[in-house]
């Protein structure tokens, strides 16, 4: 069981590093993922076990059948596979250390998932976030690029480009 | 005393200060110009808000929910200006959710230091925790008085509508 001081630790290293490291995670893949892939990824980490998300992020990864427009995705899962890892490493024994016994397994899996769930958050929200300023921002150059051009009654819609 | 009803006075003081509630106006107002038009659902967006801040224990928590606001938000169909969370009321033609996210992020940063200021120790584990609860506190009346000026502005614009 995960003790109260250690939840009280999982919330502060999420506020003070987790959050951070996860707008730089995504700023590194520079692309956002597609709802789809998200609420999958969202899912398997809110329903199902450390075990089972490391398998789905493994598959993924290994996934032969992306698009050339959706490579980003596996750079995207192989990147979030090794980000675990390293949490691993860092985190778990530090934040179990108060104990005085070994933790058990369960425990050590639990805190596992504790830690991936709050990171999972937080890249999907700066990924949604980021897919929104990013529209925005191109509605603006758009708009921009727009500008002077003829105002005639008959025009075919305008599209990303500018262009009819 | 003990020291957490000291650390709950500090940070009233800091939310009384002048500077913190220019800011919660300010936020406000940008809040009105945005949620205005939603007709039935612009107050659910405050109480979404300040639910959010009130329940959560993480900072990052209303963060994340502020992030998924701002892209979430379906335009409506033939609506020729952006509304609500995606209409441009900053500054420098930011989103709410932006001018929102930044004071949280760092906007708070020298009320989070006053309170703190020879009071908390943050180089322990016990005081970032406490700094973190600083935050918090910080970030639950900012939204308070936000709501506030966003209820009473609204209200203001209903009455100036039956009339």
């Amino acid at each position: 069981m995960i003790t109260e001081q250690e939840q009280a630790k999982i919330r502060l290293l999420s506020d003070t590093e987790l959050y951070r490291q996860a707008v730089d995670f995504m700023r590194g893949i520079a692309k956002p993922i597609p709802q789809k892939q998200t609420n999958g990824l969202l899912n398997v980490s809110l329903a199902n076990t450390y075990d089972q998300l490391q398998k789905f992020v493994a598959r993924q990864r290994d996934r032969e059948t992306w698009p050339p427009t959706e490579r980003h995705i596996r750079i995207f899962y192989r990147e979030l596979g090794q980000k675990l890892k390293r949490m691993d490493d860092l985190y778990v024994s530090s934040i179990m250390k108060a104990r005085t016994k070994p933790a058990p397994q369960e425990d050590i899996q639990t805190l596992r998932m504790l830690l991936a769930r709050e990171f999972i958050q937080h890249v999907l929200a700066e990924n949604a976030y980021m897919g929104a300023i990013r529209a925005f921002q191109n509605v603006d150059l758009d708009n921009s690029r727009n500008q002077g051009r003829p105002q005639g009654n008959n025009r075919a819609p305008v599209t990303r480009q500018g262009r009819t | 005393m003990t020291k957490r009803m000291k650390l709950i006075i500090r940070v009233n003081e800091q939310a009384g200060s002048e500077e913190f509630y220019k800011k919660s106006q300010h936020l406000g107002l940008l809040a009105v110009q945005c949620f205005r038009e939603e007709q039935e659902r612009h107050r659910s967006q405050m109480t979404g808000l300040e639910n959010i801040a009130e329940t959560t224990l993480k900072v990052t928590d209303v963060l994340d929910y502020i992030k998924k606001q701002t892209a979430h938000q379906r335009e409506k169909q033939g609506q020729r200006e952006q509304q609500g969370w995606k209409k441009k009321v900053g500054a420098n033609g930011e989103l709410f959710g932006q001018v929102l996210k930044e004071d949280i992020e760092t906007g708070l940063d020298s009320f989070i230091n006053k309170v703190c200021e020879n009071f908390i120790n943050s180089t322990t584990d016990e005081g970032k925790q406490e700094r973190q609860e600083v935050h918090l506190l910080l970030i639950r009346q900012l939204i308070r008085q936000l709501v506030v000026r966003y209820e009473y502005e609204m209200s203001l614009i209903e009455e100036k509508a039956k009339r």
